[in-house]
């Protein structure tokens, strides 16, 4: 024992010095979000945004926080697709794993759920998938999101739409009922009034639909110029399938979520083409910044991590964990109000454009390019400063 | 004409749904195992008709038979390792197993085929008969006639065959059907590889029209469940009339009231025929009692 102790001391004294010496400043971030369940490929997308970032950050030595510097550790949980555990999962973020800093999950239901919790306890959430307006409507002082919300989605497909020739004249609309396509649906009404449009068919369907043929049937009678379908991406592939069995030939059919998912194209094929939507973010974007440089260094940066090419889910997130960076890194310190002021009053531009809030939490003058499924790719053509091609139209019959 | 047009999408989407509930009825009625780990097996047919629709560009209607193979292996060793362990426990036992087998399947599918949607578009996808103004898709049609022909051959195959009598048997009186000589271990192990191997031959027509997923079965075993109650467990003609009232209220509910409200006027019609006629459309006095 006499021979060992001398043997322990050293060890001991090694492990303690080195360890302190290599004892890295963290800033631990947290997210629930869906790693399992119906919205797996969403939330995945979104983890692999946020896992960019901190992949990118890290290797440049982390945040410059108060002139030291901090690495990025993100911890999550799977939220299953279930509100409910996603709640569960933020709260036992913050109290048991004591985290301050907030991602969001996928989508405007979770995120209406999961900001309460984060604001109950104020601490301080990103969203960068919270589309929904009613999300912004509480009085939340901290939660900033990153995109914009629903009621601009289809503002500038109507707008295209109107600028045709023959104008087209009448308008079917079929949303599923959830948070984020009502939101899109709601101000369709209005998008029609403003560009002189009749609204000729209006109609709900419920979440769990997997047939919509007798929807279908009537909108066929109704023979609409404009048809919007509006639903995650799941639903909208069963749609165009029917709506060709049924051979409904609007002069556009458009979704407000799915089209710029690569998903569209691969289950689809070429009866994916013609299909009209926005997005959010696209590879013409012509922002920049230090750390991503241009859209199509992100891209090839991002494809060389993950192989596979990033749409707006991934990018939005990225966008959004950036911008708590950002405003960590401009509070000095790891204060939750200081970072939270350093978001309410950021405005910084960045790959993903500028970032400057409302004081409802929303992302400030953000609109929706819109995009068509031509040659078997999502092709922005709309506005004509990022179009790549032209919207094709009327949608060639089936 | 779109009431008419309404009425044949509900005729042909009621097949479907006949086939999806025919399994499950089955399982329910001879065995008294409510299966949660229904919509798996439809999901695990659809994916194998995915597959080899992909890699060998085989016809999707041509590897129904391979999808219902796979689907009675792994129904089979899922019954003779796993639910067999249960199957005298209380009903709760079994829910708590199945819906775990259902998790399982969904997370192994995940980590298999990832969370990517997925989608069987053959050649002659849109294409239809048009019937002066009334369109029938080729494949809706088709699908219909096979569930119901699937169907078909489940009810001979109880009615005309050794095995199948002794499975109507253990449904009906277990103990007696011992006494005549019925292996109730192996008879219950066929019965549940069968609903298996029907489950994954309606996943196999499901997948020509819906996106593929992990996550897709859930819908379904509900769907199952609302349809084997309403016609009578362990029934088989009752099976296609539940899956044809429930597809006809679902289409004319939302021709005529709200396309909103479609789930809920088939769970209302559920209540409605439960309480005018509590053993199902179909149903017989000593079928599927439900034994605690």
């Amino acid at each position: 024992m006499k021979k060992l102790l001398p043997v322990l001391v050293a060890v001991a004294s090694v492990t303690f010095f080195a360890g302190t010496v290599l004892a890295q400043d963290v800033v631990r971030l947290g997210c629930s979000i869906s790693l399992t369940g119906k919205l797996t490929y969403e939330g995945k997308a979104t983890r692999d945004g946020y896992e960019f970032y901190k992949a990118l950050i890290n290797k440049k030595g982390g945040l410059n926080i108060g002139g030291r510097k901090y690495k990025v550790d993100i911890k999550y949980y799977d939220d299953e697709t279930n509100v409910q555990t996603s709640t569960k999962l933020i709260e036992k973020l913050i109290t048991e794993d004591k985290i301050d800093f907030i991602l969001g999950p996928y989508g405007s239901g979770p995120s209406f759920a999961t900001s309460a919790i984060t604001e109950k306890y104020k601490k301080v959430t990103v969203l960068p998938m919270a589309a929904s307006p009613e999300v912004f409507e509480r009085g939340f002082k901290y939660m900033f999101g990153m995109i914009a919300t629903t009621d601009v989605y289809l503002k500038d497909i109507f707008y295209l739409a109107a600028q045709q020739n023959p104008k087209p004249k009448t308008v079917a609309v079929l949303w599923k009922n959830d948070l984020a396509n009502k939101g899109l649906a709601d101000p369709v009404p209005r998008f029609c009034k403003d560009n002189g449009f009749d609204l000729i068919y209006n109609e709900k369907f419920s979440a769990g639909a997997s047939d919509f043929s007798a929807e279908l049937t009537v909108i066929k009678s109704k023979n609409p110029d404009i048809f919007a379908f509006l639903s995650q991406l799941e639903q909208f592939i069963m749609a165009v399938k029917q709506i060709k069995d049924m051979k409904i030939n609007g002069k556009i059919i458009m979704n407000g979520i799915a089209v710029p998912q690569p998903d569209l194209v691969k289950s689809l094929g070429k009866d994916a083409e013609y299909m009209v939507g926005p997005t959010h973010w696209y590879r013409t974007f012509k922002y920049k910044d230090s750390l991503f440089g241009d859209s199509p260094n992100f891209v090839r940066e991002f494809k060389q991590m993950f192989n596979y090419e990033p749409e707006y889910h991934s990018v939005g997130a990225t966008a959004g964990i950036q911008a708590l960076g950002i405003a960590l890194e401009k509070a000095g310190v790891l204060d939750v109000e200081k970072v939270r002021n350093a978001l309410a009053t950021m405005n910084v531009n960045t790959f993903w454009g500028p970032i400057q809030f409302d004081e409802k939490g929303k992302i400030k003058g953000r609109t929706m390019p819109v995009g068509q499924i031509l040659n078997g790719q999502f092709t922005l053509v709309y506005p004509p400063e990022l179009a790549e091609a032209k919207l094709v139209w009327p949608k060639p019959a089936w | 004409m779109v009431i008419l047009q309404n009425i044949i999408n509900g005729l042909l989407i009621g097949g479907l749904y006949a086939s999806v509930a025919l399994g499950f009825s089955l399982v329910w009625g001879v065995m008294n195992v409510i299966n949660l780990a229904h919509g798996a097996f439809i999901m695990i047919g659809a994916y194998v008709t995915f597959w080899i629709y992909y890699f060998f560009k085989c016809d999707p209607f041509v590897t129904i038979p391979f999808s219902m193979a796979f689907t009675f292996i792994l129904g089979y060793l899922i019954q003779k390792y796993l639910i067999n362990l249960v199957v005298k426990a209380q009903v709760f036992m079994v829910f708590i197993l199945t819906f775990g087998i259902e998790i399982f399947l969904m997370n192994i599918s995940n980590l298999i085929c990832t969370a990517d949607f997925r989608s069987v578009n053959p050649r002659y996808a849109g294409a239809g008969i048009s019937l002066g103004g009334i369109l029938i898709p080729y494949i809706r049609l088709a699908i219909c006639f096979i569930a119901l022909f699937l169907t078909y051959l489940l009810n001979l195959f109880l009615n005309k065959t050794k095995t199948g009598n002794a499975i109507k048997a253990a449904s009906l009186d277990k103990e007696a059907a011992q006494l005549v000589g019925v292996h109730i271990g192996k008879i219950y192990t066929m019965t549940f590889a069968l609903s298996a191997a029907f489950a994954g031959g309606a996943g196999s027509l499901i997948a020509m029209i819906v996106a593929i997923s992990p996550y897709m079965g859930g819908t379904y075993t509900f769907k199952a469940a609302l349809i084997a109650c309403l016609g009578g467990l362990g029934s088989i003609p009752g099976v296609v009339a539940g899956g044809l009232v429930v597809g006809m209220a679902e289409t004319m509910g939302s021709h005529f009231i709200s396309p909103g409200y479609k789930e809920f006027i088939g769970f209302v019609l559920l209540v409605f025929i439960l309480i005018l006629r509590p053993e199902g459309i179909m149903g017989k006095k000593f079928f599927a009692e439900v034994k605690h």
